[in-house]
């Protein structure tokens, strides 16, 4: 079984374009949305849900109110600045507390509590017979995504190892701290999508440094083609330079935003020179595969 | 006072805005910036060279002064350490595992919520630091440029966007450019907020992605409005959202393929169309006025 996760560094650049329609154009595959803030692939991809269970991780705090004598040594301890004093009752903001018990060992009254932190929720999803989506959403305001990527990751490793799917495919999220880095760990291939702006092409080399240090093999994906093509010279250069292949360039057109507002792949609703491109991707990324 | 661009989805042009914003008011107010967007700081490339101390090409002069972030971790003295197991008891974080008579110290899983040190009876954990990433000022003429930027291999972005809110706010208004998404990293860039921008697209993806960042503004209980980006007619779904929630719509930008030729040349928003930079001042100095009144 191998995996291949699409990255980025910078947001927007086509990551969850170019997963689903890579995704769409294999007959067995598993994905993995692992962008779980902003978890946008099964808006493509469409796939019904079969499956749902909450995502725990971590604790928070609850204060009694009953037992609560008001000294307020709690919000002096709190190293996260979580507890607040509102309508005449301290109350710990859950948005902010990190559970780390300090205010329960702290409390003379005893009022402080913990409980376990439901953070978010994650899905099962099949969206084609041989097709299969573990997606999920954390909860606005959430600590854990990388722990939530974590758990999406081995159950798309258990379904994949269980039905003898050959390719996971993961829609990464943006950024190289700890979802990210949650998203490319034990991964084959690391397909890094890019656009031909300096803020993009400053972000690649950061996840280029990034993938690096985990000792990755790594492909380009050089997406909105044609707005500028001495940056495109540049992504060219440094792929030279890293010794990355450079997969396929997709240009810039107003039909791929639009084509976002049907589910499926691009080349139902549209023919043109990104049709094109997506399969020429596809095509080149078997290669990678078949190397791998 | 601080106001903070957001957005939910990546990518949906919050960097973008936010130095147009900077730069349309940087004439009339006293203007600070700071890129909180520390996984992946861009600003610079847009207000390096729209203020004049880049040279031609990408590369910014010195900055004026770089500070480097650390944050407080135990190290443990082997010396003094008897594997008691109560700092082990205490960490919520699994950050301290004791085996076969050592305490060993994983920092990568370390919250600095310093729980460890109020319980150890031996004095054997020392206060120890381990840098995350690198805080840099730059002195325009007009304003005060400052970027935090993670190292790479860091997984843990929020102690240092808290670190570049505590150094925004006072009297300039300090326009904070924050990171995607809309889990702790995001939540560390917005709680501080006077107000929030949060920029979408107009698309199911971006649609999706504002309903998530305007569930964070209600549990925060911000003052927010919307810009929407990249605006292709036929979808209405956004704005209907919008307007259903009686959220202030600031702007609508076109998708356009010369602004995204602007936008890969460092050129802000005021080189694209004259009244849309009229319109993005003056939503700019509105926010600054509600701000200043409920001061």
């Amino acid at each position: 079984m191998k995996q291949i996760v699409v990255l980025s560094g910078k947001g927007g650049t086509g990551k969850t374009f170019v997963s689903a329609n890579l995704a769409l154009q294999f007959d067995e595959i598993v994905a993995v949305d692992a962008d779980v803030d902003a978890a946008n692939l099964n808006i493509l991809l469409a796939g019904e849900i079969q499956r749902q269970e909450l995502f725990h991780a971590g604790k928070e705090a609850y204060i009694e109110q009953d037992l609560c004598t008001g000294c307020g040594l709690c919000r002096e301890k709190c190293p996260f600045d979580a507890v607040e004093y509102k309508e005449n009752t301290w109350r710990i903001n859950h948005l902010v507390c990190e559970g780390c018990t300090i205010c329960r060992d702290s409390c003379p009254a005893g009022a402080v509590f913990l409980s376990d932190k439901v953070s978010g929720r994650w899905y099962e999803s099949a969206f084609g017979a041989g097709r299969q989506l573990f997606h999920a959403e954390l909860f606005p305001g959430q600590d854990n995504s990388g722990k939530l990527v974590t758990v999406l990751r081995q159950q798309a490793e258990r379904y994949a190892e269980k039905n003898g799917r050959e390719l996971i495919i993961i829609d990464g999220p943006p950024g190289i701290a700890c979802p990210a880095m949650a998203a490319l760990t034990n991964t084959d291939l690391t397909v890094l999508v890019t656009e031909p702006t300096p803020t993009a092409i400053d972000d690649l080399k950061r996840l280029i440094g990034l993938a690096d240090s985990f000792r990755l093999k790594e492909a380009v994906v050089i997406n909105k083609a044609g707005i500028n093509a001495e940056r495109e010279e540049e992504i060219r250069n440094i792929c030279r330079t890293s010794n990355i292949p450079v997969l396929v360039s997709i240009p810039f057109s107003a039909n791929v935003p639009l084509s976002l507002r049907k589910p499926g792949a691009y080349t139902e609703q549209y023919n043109d020179n990104i049709s094109k491109a997506l399969r020429s991707l596809y095509n080149a990324l078997q290669k990678e595969i078949a190397e791998l | 006072m601080r106001i903070v661009v957001a957005s939910g989805k990546g990518g949906t042009g919050k960097t973008y805005i936010a130095a147009s914003l900077a730069k349309v008011l940087a004439p009339v107010e006293n203007i600070s910036f700071f890129d909180a967007d520390v996984e992946e700081p861009n600003a610079l490339l847009f207000l390096g060279p729209a203020f004049g101390k880049a040279d031609a090409g990408r590369e910014v002069q010195a900055p004026d002064f770089q500070e480097e972030l650390s944050v407080p971790v135990p190290s443990v003295n082997d010396d003094k350490c008897t594997a008691c197991g109560k700092c082990v008891e205490a960490c919520s974080f699994n950050a301290l595992v004791a085996i076969g008579g050592h305490v060993l110290f994983y920092s990568h899983l370390c919250h600095s919520c310093g729980a460890c040190f109020t319980v150890c009876p031996e004095g054997a954990l020392v206060r120890s630091e381990r840098r995350i990433g690198v805080v840099t000022t730059y002195r325009f003429a007009s304003f005060l440029f400052c970027e935090g930027r993670i190292d790479v291999g860091e997984a843990k972005a929020s102690p240092l966007i808290e670190d570049l809110s505590e150094r925004a706010g006072g009297e300039a208004v300090s326009i904070i450019d924050s990171p995607p998404g809309v889990s702790c990293s995001m939540l560390a860039a917005v709680k501080k907020a006077d107000f929030c921008i949060l920029v979408s697209e107009n698309t199911p993806f971006g649609l999706h992605d504002l309903e998530a960042a305007v569930e964070v503004m209600y549990s925060l209980s911000l003052p927010f409005a919307v810009i929407l980006n990249k605006w292709q007619p036929g979808y209405t779904a956004p704005e209907e959202f919008i307007k259903k929630e009686n959220i202030p719509l600031l702007l609508k930008i076109p998708f356009s393929a010369r602004l995204a030729g602007l936008y890969s040349k460092q050129l802000l928003i005021d080189e694209f169309d004259e009244s849309l930079t009229g319109k993005l001042k003056e939503a700019g100095m509105k926010i600054i006025a509600e701000i200043r009144e409920k001061q």
